[in-house]
């Protein structure tokens, strides 16, 4: 048998194992899906919702509608993320630079906290943060203020951004957190599971970008530092100017991995009852049992939030980039 | 007749020594100037400030042996570990009847043994390997699972929980992602299209998705895809996911390890004789996995920190155990939740602990075995 028929029989033969394993589980979906009376569309996204959601950026009430709930879920998952990548950022590069420090104090108290934050399941840290750390704060009528800020046991509240026409569908709360006797009024508030969240999340993702950050600066040759000193720049300047434009360069790519991972990791949401995109399909999942159609919408969404990720940081790629070499 | 060479060499030196003064050392490292010395204060500072307090709330203060909670509860009592010596034997083996927990220790002290021959340097890793990779599996199976047969009564999985099933779903993981990582990283760079395809299909989509997404899809889906009377245990369920989704990582290490094999290793094995199977085999698949097994061991720790998701689909993993155990009434108390967390904390540093450090060690073994770069 000639090479190019032995091909063509292999991969015939895999196209055809394959269609009839998906033949087979259409078969099965569409016995079991009419035995059990779940809806076949996406339909049910037009139905009303009834759970409640504990915060959301939109206006949303139980008499909203599935896809609204999603929506309130999506969006959940993109705060919690992106206010996560920026502690995560800033820890990260803190604790990075720490580990290099000559200060043997300094560098192995990072290395301590990054051994043993990078050794324990993220979950752990969540609830940890949510039980340990959260548990103590008071409630409304010893609240902590500084600045303006607001904390207690109802969450963290900052004074609301004011665009009241920016986008009707989004209505921001206009006033600065203010207290009356039981509760705080006004001001933008972030419920405690997602302070715990954003905590856990920055903490873990920011030992795994101090690890980055490290192997990056470590990764420029001695001799461009050293050659930097010949030429006359200052400590300060060599750093600026030649070490951190090289380690950025080698950084970056395995930063954005992070930012993804973590984009990823931002689903455990669920454990503590934050309703991030995550939690409101699974609700949504046990509610209608439509998992086929609940399952690829979540995946779909998830994978448009690596591809958004990936586009805003190809921005930032892109001016690090030299003439020509990539 | 004198003999003016030497008969016998000279006996080896030991290196001059360069010691310096200690306080140099200290000079250098801790006060080298004045920024230094602050950061030092500060951290030190720092120290003296978080950790006498750890110490008495962990140790001073602890109550080490209660009948129940009523001591943990008492003002100024610290950590309770009277409740993790209480519920210890709940925390190892979770509701698992107590008269047939010998069976989990058999199969999991072979589960160990196994891997540390695998591991072990200059073994016969063949052997080794088919006994974790083939045989252990239905062994481990039939003692955790029950054989009426062979005179092993059945378990149901409803009753499985704590560090055994914690172990189940992390030694799942690795037994299947190790193989079926390799197999899924060569028909992703094999030379037909259609295995291609499909290989980057899997991978792409166990990648993309969060396990708990992948859980949540095992569960809910695998029921529906397959005929009514074959519902799959549900234990089963999630295992299958992990299975799935470590497998589509491990692809990714296995593929940067085949990528690392010089295409000149590949092109002079069928040029010696060796066939397309015995070239994989005894050519490239070895240093394509030596080069990569530090990836491979830190794969698996994070696999091991990620087993606490299934708990998402109400699997008792030991996370999970020890974090309702904290809510019993008879213990229940201020202290509890601190306890258990720390305590399920030490379990888990303690073995993704010694998997980094043998992937350290391993490293530095590869490290010093290669020739340095130019």
């Amino acid at each position: 048998m000639s090479r190019a028929v032995r091909r063509f029989a292999i991969q015939a033969g895999l196209a055809l194992a394959l269609g009839l394993l998906f033949a087979f589980a259409f078969i099965n979906a569409r016995e079991n899906l009419r035995a059990l009376g779940i809806p076949t569309s996406f339909a049910f996204l037009h139905d009303v919702a009834g759970f409640s959601i504990n915060q959301s950026l939109i206006s949303y009430s139980p008499l909203s509608t599935y896809g609204r709930a999603l929506i309130v879920g999506l969006l959940n998952t993109v705060l919690v993320s992106v206010l996560s990548g920026i502690f995560a950022t800033l820890i990260g590069f803190a604790a990075g630079f720490a580990r290099l420090s000559r200060n043997l104090a300094l560098s192995r108290l990072a290395a301590a906290y990054v051994g043993i934050v990078r050794n324990l399941p993220l979950l752990l840290q969540i609830l940890f943060c949510y039980a340990i750390v959260l548990a103590p704060l008071p409630g409304p009528a010893e609240s902590y203020h500084f600045a303006g800020f607001v904390l207690n046991n109802r969450g963290f509240f900052t004074p609301a951004l004011s665009y009241p026409h920016f986008w009707p569908a989004i209505d921001w709360p206009l006033f600065d957190p203010a207290l009356n006797r039981f509760n705080v009024v006004g001001g933008w508030r972030l419920s405690p599971e997602a302070c715990a969240l954003i905590l856990a999340l920055s903490l873990y993702t920011g030992a795994y970008i101090a690890e980055i950050v490290r192997a990056g600066v470590q990764s420029v040759a001695r001799g461009q530092s050293e050659a930097a000193a010949a030429m006359g720049l200052s400590a300060a300047q060599a750093r600026r100017l030649v070490i951190r434009p090289q380690a950025m360069r080698v950084i970056l790519p395995p930063l954005i991995s992070q930012y993804l991972a973590m984009t990823k990791n931002s689903s455990l949401a669920a454990f503590v009852g934050f309703a991030d995109l995550m939690q409101v399909s699974g609700t949504i999942l046990n509610q209608t049992g439509a998992a086929l159609q609940v399952m690829a919408l979540v995946m779909a969404l998830y994978l448009a939030l690596s591809l958004a990720t990936l586009a805003v940081t190809r921005l930032y790629e892109r001016r690090l980039r030299w003439g020509g070499r990539t | 007749m004198t003999d003016f060479c030497r008969a016998a060499p000279i006996p080896q030196r030991p290196p001059p020594k360069f010691s310096r003064p200690f306080r140099a050392v200290l000079r250098e490292n801790f006060f080298a100037d004045w920024t230094s010395a602050a950061i030092t204060f500060a951290v030190f500072a720092f120290l003296a400030l978080a950790l006498p307090p750890l110490w008495r709330f962990f140790i001073e203060d602890a109550v080490w042996r209660a009948p129940d909670g009523a001591l943990c509860r008492a003002p100024g009592a610290g950590a309770c570990w009277a409740f993790i010596a209480a519920k210890g034997p709940f925390f190892l083996y979770g509701a698992y009847p107590p008269d047939q927990r010998w069976r989990v220790d058999i199969a999991f002290g072979l589960a160990a043994a196994l891997i540390f021959w695998l591991l072990a340097p200059g073994a016969r890793k063949g052997r080794a390997a088919l006994g974790l990779f083939v045989v252990l599996p239905p062994v481990g199976f039939a003692l955790l699972s029950g054989a009426p047969a062979l005179g092993l009564p059945r378990v149901e999985t409803t009753l499985w929980g704590g560090a055994m099933v914690t172990l189940l779903v992390a030694l799942t993981g690795i037994v299947v992602a190790l193989p079926g990582g390799a197999l899924l990283a060569l028909g992703r760079r094999s030379g037909l299209p259609a295995l291609r395809f499909f290989c980057a299909a899997v991978i792409e989509f166990a990648r993309g998705a969060p396990l708990i997404a992948v859980l949540f899809m095992a569960n809910a889906m695998l029921p529906l895809f397959l005929p009514a009377d074959w519902a799959p245990d549900r234990l089963l369920r999630p295992l299958f996911g992990v299975a799935l989704f470590a497998s589509a990582y491990m692809a990714e290490v296995v593929r940067a390890g085949l990528n690392a094999v010089p295409p000149g290793q590949s092109e002079a094995a069928p040029a010696l004789g060796f066939g397309r199977i015995a070239t994989l085999r005894f050519v490239v698949l070895p240093q394509a996995f030596a080069a990569v097994i530090p990836a491979i061991v830190n794969n698996f720790v994070a696999l091991f920190k990620d087993t606490t998701l299934v708990a998402i689909v109400g699997i008792f993993d030991f996370l999970h155990t020890v974090d309702a155990a904290r809510l019993d009434p008879r213990w229940a108390g201020p202290k509890i939740a601190a306890t258990a967390y720390v305590f399920a904390g030490l379990f888990y540093l303690a073995f993704c602990l010694s998997m980094s450090a043998y992937a350290r060690g391993v490293e530095r073994r590869l490290s010093a075995s290669r020739p340095p770069r130019l």
